[in-house]
């Protein structure tokens, strides 16, 4: 291979390794802000101010958080499975990464623009779920076992509908390209996919909150039933992946979200970057309010809304979206 | 203004209280074996199962009953007494599912056995536990005649003790007998 | 060095019964008593299939003191702290409780005052209960914002009752033949405007918890309990108004000075826990207007009477006093030992919830099992 290639910014694996870090720079920076901004919003809604003291209203709360939990010992409990009690939290956190390279930023600031970069992350998405299985199966830890299967009765429940929901929009767009998807919209409300397919925004919005295990559907996870779900075991630097991922994931469904449905990076004034990065945040803002208002579902009821509701709604939204398509729209 | 139902629990004593003073209307003393039909009886007339309490007295173990009717003041008491070797009662677990864990706190307390328990357990304190704490050193056991009050006593012809206390007792409102 | 016991792995009783049976694909899971919804009180061993709870048998003991055994130790006046710590959150009622069936043992009369404020501190004491209630009930199922707006309420209760007892929560604040103390003069303002604020929340609890759609789907339907069960069960309070039925000791065996106030008694008919639910918190708003009516009638005059260690008198009592959780609190009885023990001052047996005490000298027959060669 030629070294100078490798200089030239339009070479493959050049943007390769440049998204590539500015993928993770992105990630850290954004998961920090991210988890800053959950903490500080709960704490208002529930009448107190949130993190304070460390640094202006706490803004370096996560990241003292961020070196406590590295600084922490690494327990694994006995009779757990070592190998797939470790593998867990970094199989959790690598899709992520994959995940993040589609998501089209900017006309020049997508870090690859992949024809089937809508299928690229709903497959990589679906790799989380093994990873809270494995958490649960390998810490020997019967509540581990509960919150690992829900989380696979649930993430397989919600990908139909998701997956349903966005096929409505793909063939709207006639792309499966995200990039393609957010450039057929335009910068202004009434153009985007999200009121013209107002169903399909809201089933989305929906499997999102569920396929990253947040409340309402947070049951895999469920604090005041099953101590910690799949992840009581871990502490420590496992328990920061877990929960890097968690953020992660929220940020990737809601910047698909946005893609798909709000027009991407499309909008008046602000370059587009900005745009995106406000409209990911108004979604994230939405499922960090969702979290702190509602009651748990139930199980059965979690996974009957998925199967007898959303799933022949979303079977009804896909249906309309191929006719309308279809005949010119 | 005794109910008629009660006679169908072939009572030993009955004895009218006072509700202001004491909270029940009515003390029905029995045979042990009686219990579990007095216990029917009181299904049928629709009581609601309070409380299975018990004393370490001297002529025995007192295990007591408390019933009531779903409103109103309606308590009732029922009473037996059992030898302290051999503190064993009729269970009403059968009519009353409340009373099982009732009369597993007075196994574990007083290790009274009730016959005919599901599932006779110690309820409260660790499984390992020796010993019934309630239960009194034979000096320290008091008397149902030292203990009720003096119409209680004449209606069921108990001795009362003639103490000094007694008879310098102030002038306590304890009930309807004094009057 | 003590050599390891392989018995200690057998589990204890509860484990034991709770054995895999022939068909080893039902999990078997102790909900012990380290678990976030069981508040460290209560373990149920459960057997699951799936997410289905195929059995469930509840241990209990884990928060069990002895009260009874104590109080075999002390005097009466000694024995009402504890009565703060049966149910510390509702510390005013067990007080109550006890106090009541003293006096009418001992044909101790409380003045006016003292009963009023008795009425004022005790309903006081119930919203907190009750919002205690309501907040753990909620992040029981996985709502974490309203427990704070609860405690938040409960904070403007616990000041004033501070400022009256010296207490945060676990009030000693009766005394046989009235209260301890006078209440501070700015008490009945600070009441009322507790009680304007309390009512001024819950129509948004109403709106944004009670009313919630996922609430709902979770409490409806759970649970149901049949008036008769409730009954032949012993259920009273909410239980009971659950269940449709209208029994409130409060007006069936008025104590204090309810029987001059004029309350609504919340019923309902379903018997699932959406009813009981609503029941309880239909009490906040009933304990709101107790409260006002109490204030508005509050007299002058001492708040207890002159009444010493009482004589111990003959005969049983019991005060039936309605507590939150509906019916724990009935300590019973009194009875008089003879005054011919040498040595002793004149004291009382106790009878408390089931239990006959012995307070005087001399230890209780058991056997306490730190210190096994105890007589």
């Amino acid at each position: 291979m030629n070294l100078e290639l490798l200089l030239r910014l339009d070479y493959p694996l050049t943007r390769l390794i440049i998204g590539l870090l500015g993928v993770y720079a992105f990630v850290g920076i954004n998961a920090l802000v991210l988890v800053w901004v959950e903490r500080k919003v709960a704490g208002h809604v529930q009448l107190r101010p949130g993190p304070l003291h460390v640094g202006p209203h706490g803004l370096l709360q996560t990241v003292l958080d961020a070196v406590k939990l590295m600084g922490k010992q690494l327990v694994a409990p006995a009779g757990s499975d070592k190998i797939l009690f470790w593998t867990a939290p970094i199989l959790a956190f690598t899709p992520v990464t994959v995940c993040f390279l589609p998501l089209p930023f900017d006309p020049h600031l997508a870090p690859i623009r992949m024809n089937l970069g809508l299928v690229l992350i709903l497959a990589f998405s679906g790799l989380g779920t093994l990873s809270l299985y494995l958490a649960g199966w390998g810490s020997n830890n019967k509540w581990g076992l509960l919150g690992a299967a829900r989380a696979v009765a649930q993430s397989l429940a919600y990908e139909v509908p998701l997956l349903l929901s966005v096929m409505a929009v793909a063939f709207t767009a006639g792309s499966l390209d995200l990039y393609e998807i957010s450039a057929r919209q335009g910068g202004w409300p009434w153009q985007w996919y999200g009121l013209k397919n107002p169903l399909a925004f809201f089933i989305f919005l929906v499997c999102a909150v569920a396929e990253t295990n947040r409340a309402p559907f947070d049951l895999p996870e469920g604090e005041s039933e099953l101590t910690a779900g799949f992840h009581t075991e871990y502490s420590g630097m496992g328990f920061g992946l877990f929960f890097l991922a968690e953020y992660a994931n929220m940020i990737i469904v809601s910047g698909v979200a946005a893609a798909l449905f709000l027009g991407g990076w499309q909008g008046p004034f602000l370059p587009g970057a900005w745009w995106f990065l406000v409209k990911i945040y108004c979604i994230l803002l939405f499922i960090i309010w969702l979290r702190w208002t509602y009651p748990r579902v139930r199980f059965d009821q979690l996974l009957n809304l998925s199967w007898k509701w959303l799933t022949p709604l979303a079977l009804l939204d896909l249906a309309l979206a191929v006719v309308v398509a279809g005949f010119g729209g | 203004m005794i109910p008629a139902f009660v006679a169908a629990m072939h009572p030993v004593h009955v004895v009218a209280m006072d509700h202001a003073a004491t909270g029940v209307i009515l003390s029905i003393t029995l045979e042990p074996a009686r219990l579990p039909d007095a216990a029917a009886v009181l299904d049928r007339e629709g009581y609601l199962l309070e409380d299975v309490m018990a004393s370490d007295l001297t002529e025995g173990i007192e295990v007591q009953y408390h019933f009531s009717l779903l409103d109103g003041p309606t308590r009732l008491v029922l009473r037996l007494i059992v030898p302290h070797d051999a503190p064993d009662v009729p269970s009403i677990a059968a009519i009353y599912p409340g009373a099982n864990w009732h009369e597993c706190e007075c196994f574990d307390f007083y290790g009274i056995r009730f016959v005919g328990h599901p599932d006779l357990h110690r309820l409260l304190l660790p499984e390992d536990f020796e010993g019934h704490p309630l239960l009194k050193a034979p000096e320290a056991r008091r008397s149902l005649g030292e203990l009720m009050p003096s119409s209680y006593c004449r209606a069921c012809g108990l001795a009362e003790p003639d103490t000094p206390a007694a008879a310098s007792a102030p002038a306590v409102k304890t009930g309807p007998s004094d009057a | 060095m003590h050599a390891f016991d392989p018995t200690l792995l057998r589990g204890d009783r509860a484990s034991v019964r709770f054995e895999p049976g022939p068909a080893e694909d039902k999990l078997i899971l102790s909900m012990g008593p380290q678990h976030p919804s069981t508040h460290g009180v209560l373990r149920v061993m459960l057997e699951l299939d799936g997410e289905y709870i195929l059995r469930a048998e509840p241990i209990l003991g884990y928060i069990h003191r002895m009260h009874e055994w104590m109080a075999e130790q002390r005097t009466y006046y000694q024995f009402m702290p504890n009565m703060g710590r049966v149910d510390y959150l509702q510390a005013m009622a067990w007080n109550w409780a006890y106090a009541g069936a003293v006096e009418r043992l001992a044909g101790i009369e409380v003045p006016e005052r003292a009963e009023y404020i008795r009425v004022i501190v005790a309903e006081l004491n119930r919203i907190s209960s009750h919002l205690v209630w309501w907040g753990a009930y909620l992040l029981d199922l996985g709502a974490f914002t309203p427990i704070l707006y609860a405690f938040d309420d409960r904070e403007v209760i616990l000041d004033i009752l501070q400022d009256v007892t010296g207490s945060r929560l676990t009030y000693s604040y009766f005394t046989f033949g009235g209260v301890y103390a006078d209440v501070p003069a700015d008490f009945a303002p600070r009441c009322l405007a507790f009680t304007q604020r309390m009512r001024s929340r819950l129509p948004m609890y109403r709106d944004l918890v009670t009313d919630n759609v996922i609430l709902r789907g979770r409490c409806e339907g759970i649970g149901e309990l049949s008036v008769d069960q409730a009954r032949r069960y012993g259920a009273t309070g909410p239980m009971l108004r659950g269940s449709g039925v209208a029994s409130d000791t409060r007006r069936a065996e008025p104590y204090g000075v309810y029987d001059r106030l004029d309350f609504r008694i919340p019923v309902y008919p379903q018997g699932d826990a959406m009813a009981r639910y609503l029941v309880r918190t239909d009490e906040l708003e009933t304990s709101c207007d107790i409260i006002d009516q109490a204030v508005a009638g509050l007299p002058d005059g001492p708040f207890a009477a002159n009444a010493e260690d009482p004589e111990a008198p003959q005969g049983r009592s019991q005060l039936r006093r309605r507590g939150g959780s509906g019916e724990n609190c009935r300590p019973r009885a009194l009875r008089r030992q003879p005054q011919t023990l040498p040595g002793q001052a004149a004291r009382a047996v106790l009878f408390q919830p089931e239990r006959l005490l012995r307070i005087g000298q001399g230890r209780a027959a058991g056997r306490c099992r730190v210190h096994p060669g105890q007589p």
